[in-house]
């Protein structure tokens, strides 16, 4: 029961990644009731300003609202983690629905992000890989080689700006649309023009946010490839006078296998990444939000964000786990 | 395997030139006297201004007005820095092409654009070495710990924290931590270091798990020398190689953190030059012809990653990957094991 263990592992983490961020809103030195307090208007007196911050204080479960005491940071996390756990990140805001809104308004966008960069960066780093760890032509490896190192230097923001510069009409003439994720007006189209409209619309973000993962899956699978193809098993093969092409298979499916993992590692970078790409981009996602909400020093948003993003991440990983060792027998949980 | 040593050369030239320029920065581009031979003896403006603002000088606004009215051969005289240009000297001409004047151009408030990369290096280093000093002292530890105790309840705990941490994007975490704390050096330095730590710890317990079956740890143990003995005279100088990749490449990655954030304006904060905002100066002002403004962060951040990439990168591979001939030698196909990355 394997799986079942990896599950309740999840339990112990998740209660980690909530304390993580408590600990970050809580412990930063700028009181998050007079942080609050700064975007409304001082028109008011004294009295009814101090009312009002022991209002907020109460809010953010910081002091009791009966003596007005303040209250430790274990209570003060315990009153928090009630609100997490019921998704109420929104004891601050003034509209909670219009808070979980424009989270799942913004939630869609990099997923589909994510996923189609996903999907980009195995295309290309698995036949890229498996040649690299199994081909010959040693010459043209090396300078496939140094030609990963120098495209893993190159930052998101780095390459989607150049892109935005030189293909989507900042310099040259636009070749791609380099804003938002639809034409203006797109709505009365077709619907197979519409998706068609999509897909050029996601062009150049997507090369943006999936060149950094195709590099480094690419440099995965290629250090996975030579390590199956100098294990036993392929020794064992050939000492049986097995074909060259079958032996080719087994080592492949066999340096095939940690892609799964590092899918699920590469989920974090994807998420960082998406930050800058719908910055760039002009994308509605929840990078975009992200950055508004700091901009705006709207702490609840951003902390539900962070949590909501550390989530999914640790899901994301627990799946890759899970899938790592389904495919591969030989990797016995908790022992790697 | 890795990257040919030429390579490796060049780029330790470029990150020690890196290193220098941060360093330096305020005494190579300044708009202030290194030395100044005033009516009422000797004054160091610029060795001042590293702790505060410096007097001003006995006539004139500034320090470089007073610097330009000097008669030549008077008893007056000013040693000038290099470049005598601070990064936030505001001048008339904006969006200037690079000439003589200003060989790499001015941005759209005329400030020197030169002036503003070299003081660029010193953020951009200053939160890369310390985001990695950070994670170093956490990291080691923990994972030469897990490592050493290895299946154990100490092991299961190290892991799980990891993994909590693991779990935390570094630009996400860095932008709340900006939005809570404000923009600063500082800050960013604390949030990458105690997101980039569980790299060195993963490391250095993998390392760990296969060093303390070998024979010399068995032989230290046999002999009586203590745990801490061990693991810290015995196993640790044994990973300092891998140790050294993880810290090129978290380095490389802060890097990488810091100039995003502040090319979406959240950075190390507003009056700090930084590689980042002045790329998004840079995409801002591209249509209206000043590609200087866009090209020369480019090349300095891509330089400065490139660099430290390279250096991880040219690790000698470790000596048991070295024999792995066996499969190799009866086979057709010959695979090699082509170069060893560091993930």
């Amino acid at each position: 029961m394997f799986w079942l263990r990896r599950l309740l592992w999840m339990i112990p983490s998740l209660l980690g990644i909530s304390l993580v961020t408590f600990a970050l809103i809580d412990l930063a030195p700028a009181d998050r009731a007079l942080l609050e307090l700064a975007g409304v208007e001082s028109a008011a007196s004294a009295q009814a300003r101090a009312q009002a911050l022991h209002d907020m204080r109460v809010r953010f479960g910081q002091i009791d609202p009966a003596s007005g005491v303040e209250f430790s940071f274990g209570e003060r996390y315990a009153r928090w983690l009630q609100h997490a756990i019921r998704l109420d990140f929104a004891a601050a805001s003034d509209d909670p629905a219009d808070f979980t809104q424009r989270i799942t308004t913004a939630l869609p966008v990099t997923l589909l992000l994510a996923f189609v960069a996903v999907v980009a960066a195995v295309v290309v780093s698995v036949p890229l890989g498996t040649w690299l760890g199994l081909g010959r032509g040693r010459r043209l490896q090396r300078f496939v080689s140094t030609l990963l190192l120098l495209l893993w230097s190159v930052p998101e923001f780095l390459l989607g700006t150049l892109l935005v510069l030189f293909l989507a009409g900042g310099l040259a003439p636009a070749l791609l649309p380099g804003a938002g994720l639809r034409s203006p007006g797109s709505e009365t189209w077709a619907l197979p023009a519409q998706m068609l409209d999509l897909a050029a619309h996601l062009i150049l973000p997507v090369a943006t946010l999936a060149l950094g993962p195709s590099v480094w899956l690419t440099r995965q699978l290629r250090e996975s490839m030579a390590r199956a193809a100098t294990s036993d098993f392929v020794v064992a093969l050939r000492g049986f006078g097995v074909d060259e092409r079958t032996v080719r298979r087994r080592i492949v499916r066999n340096g095939l296998v940690p892609l799964a993992t590092a899918v699920g590692t590469l989920l974090p970078m994807l998420v960082s990444g998406s930050v800058v790409v719908e910055r760039i981009f002009g994308l509605p996602g929840l990078g975009d939000l992200a950055c508004r909400a700091v901009h705006a020093r709207e702490v609840p948003m951003v902390m539900a964000m962070t949590m909501l993003v550390a989530v999914v991440t640790l899901i994301g990983l627990v799946v890759s786990d899970l899938l790592h060792r389904a495919l591969d027998p030989r990797v016995a949980w908790g022992r790697r | 395997m890795g990257a040919p040593v030429t390579a490796r050369r060049w780029a330790w030239v470029a990150f020690l030139v890196l290193v220098a320029c941060g360093a330096l920065a305020p005494l190579l581009c300044n708009d202030l006297p290194l030395v100044a031979r005033t009516a009422d003896g000797f004054r160091f403006p610029a060795f001042v201004a590293l702790r505060g603002m410096p007097l001003p000088p006995p006539d004139g606004a500034t320090w470089k007005e007073w610097w330009a009215a000097l008669p030549d051969g008077g008893p007056q005289w000013a040693w000038m820095p290099p470049w005598p240009w601070s990064p936030n000297e505001v001048t008339p001409n904006v969006l200037a092409a690079p000439d003589l004047r200003h060989p790499l151009g001015t941005d759209d408030t005329g400030r020197d654009v030169l002036a503003r990369l070299v003081h660029g290096a010193g953020t951009t280093l200053l939160v890369a070495l310390g985001a990695v000093g950070l994670a170093l002292l956490i990291g080691v530890p923990l994972g030469a710990i897990a490592g050493y105790c290895a299946f154990t309840w100490i092991d299961t705990l190290v892991l799980r924290v990891v993994e909590v941490f693991l779990c935390f994007p570094a630009l996400f975490l860095a932008l709340s931590a900006v939005a809570l704390l404000g923009g600063s050096p500082l800050t960013l330095i604390l949030v990458l270091g105690v997101v980039n730590w569980t790299h060195f710890t993963r490391v250095v317990r993998g390392e760990f798990l296969s060093l303390r079956e070998r024979e010399f740890v068995l032989a230290a143990r046999n002999l009586g020398v203590s745990s801490a003995r061990i693991v810290c005279r015995h196993m640790l100088p044994q990973v300092k190689g891998a140790i050294l990749v993880v810290a090129a490449f978290g380095a490389a990655g802060a890097m990488i953190v810091e100039s995003g954030l502040s090319f979406l304006g959240l950075g190390a904060g507003l009056h700090l030059p930084s590689w980042g905002s002045m790329l998004a100066q840079g995409k801002e002002h591209a249509h209206a012809g000043a590609w200087h403004l866009w090209l020369f962060p480019t090349l300095a951040l891509a330089t400065a990653v490139l660099s430290l990439h390279v250096l991880a990168d040219a690790r000698p591979a470790p000596p048991y990957k070295r024999c792995s001939s066996l499969a190799t030698s009866g086979g057709a196909s010959a695979p090699l094991p082509s170069g060893s990355s560091g993930g």
